[in-house]
């Protein structure tokens, strides 16, 4: 029993639940200086009319940023893609080999193929690839401005490769 | 990053690029594109205000309260959980490619499932939460239906992995 209690605390304090309000051991404090600062920052912001920044429409496109946001769009396409079919097979009657062997049956021309082949690889290769780089730089590696630049030229290319790998040679 | 910054641009309204580039191009040549009157869209006085004040009405700093939410772990233990899982679909995903079985359809769609589940749930948090704040509660529901239908699949269909295989199969 007691060792049961001791976990018991010992978890709640330290480990995964610590934020449910039952192991709080007292109440946070409701506003921080840091919100107020922020708060007085937001309302001079809106009285004066300053646009924010970076003012993102008038700056030349940058190829860092610019596989950022390939990297958020491929992510919330197969969020959003995985989501869809699986609903979509969910309510469907049909077992998949069916569904396969339609699409075999339509005899679609190869170029096609290919292209759709390219469409499911990109975005997964490019995601992982790139993810890599991502989760270097949440351990504060390869910050330097000519470093992001030579991984981002070195990603590109390695997608390239491996997506056609993946089209032609699997 | 370079979404915050655009759906920022987005939200701040047109009449500032319509009266501004001049001056922001002269003080700085090197980051400025020099043609940018040409790409700007003419909305009309009434629109813009009507659509700032929707954007503003909503924007400004969240409480603390706000920001630490109603969850389950506090915000850097659910990173740090994030981050294992997403290294850990580092192994798995390409073992996926070597190794077609139930087990490993179970492992892949999970991993998969809460690595999107978490990062979309983010991603509405950035963009869309203060517009329409229950994007979450739509957003929980289309993602358990669709795991729901992810573990039908494994169990009473082929599985994901050997899906994956016949799909790549087609020529």
């Amino acid at each position: 029993m007691a060792m049961a209690q001791t976990l018991l605390r010992s978890l709640g304090r330290q480990c995964l639940l610590r934020n449910q309000s039952v192991f709080l051991q007292k109440s946070l404090p409701s506003s921080s200086s840091a919100y107020t600062e922020m708060k007085e920052f937001w309302s001079k912001n809106r009285r004066l009319e300053r646009p924010l920044s970076p003012h993102l429409s008038i700056y030349a496109k940058e190829l860092t940023s610019g596989l950022s946001l390939i990297h958020r769009a491929t992510g919330i396409a197969m969020a959003v893609g995985v989501t869809t079919i699986s609903i979509t097979l969910f309510a469907l009657p049909g077992e998949f080999p069916t569904y396969i062997d339609f699409v075999k049956s339509l005899a679609v021309p190869a170029p096609i193929i290919i292209a759709a082949k390219y469409g499911l690889c990109f975005p997964v290769t490019y995601h992982y690839i790139n993810g890599i780089r991502h989760l270097c730089w949440d351990w504060a590696m390869g910050f330097e401005l000519g470093r992001v630049y030579k991984t981002g030229y070195f990603v590109v290319s390695l997608v390239a490769c491996v997506c056609t790998g993946f089209v032609f040679g699997c | 990053m370079a979404t915050v910054t655009l759906l920022r641009a987005c939200s701040r309204g047109t009449h500032r690029l319509l009266l501004r580039p001049l001056a922001f191009s002269q003080s700085l040549p090197g980051l400025v594109k020099p043609d940018i009157t040409s790409k700007t869209v003419m909305v009309t006085p009434a629109m813009q205000n009507a659509v700032k004040d929707y954007l503003r009405a909503r924007r400004g700093p969240f409480t603390p309260e706000e920001k630490r939410g109603n969850h389950m772990m506090i915000a850097s233990t659910h990173w740090k959980v994030e981050r294992i899982l997403a290294i850990s679909m580092l192994g798995i995903m390409p073992a996926c490619l070597f190794v077609q079985n139930p087990f490993m359809d179970m492992l892949l769609c999970t991993s998969v499932f809460f690595h999107y589940f978490w990062a979309l749930d983010h991603v509405l948090t950035d963009y869309l939460e203060k517009f329409v704040p229950w994007i979450h509660k739509f957003w929980y529901v289309m993602a358990a239906l669709g795991f729901a239908g992810l573990i039908n699949f494994n169990l009473n269909d082929v599985g994901v992995t050997k899906a994956i295989q016949m799909l790549w199969s087609l020529h």
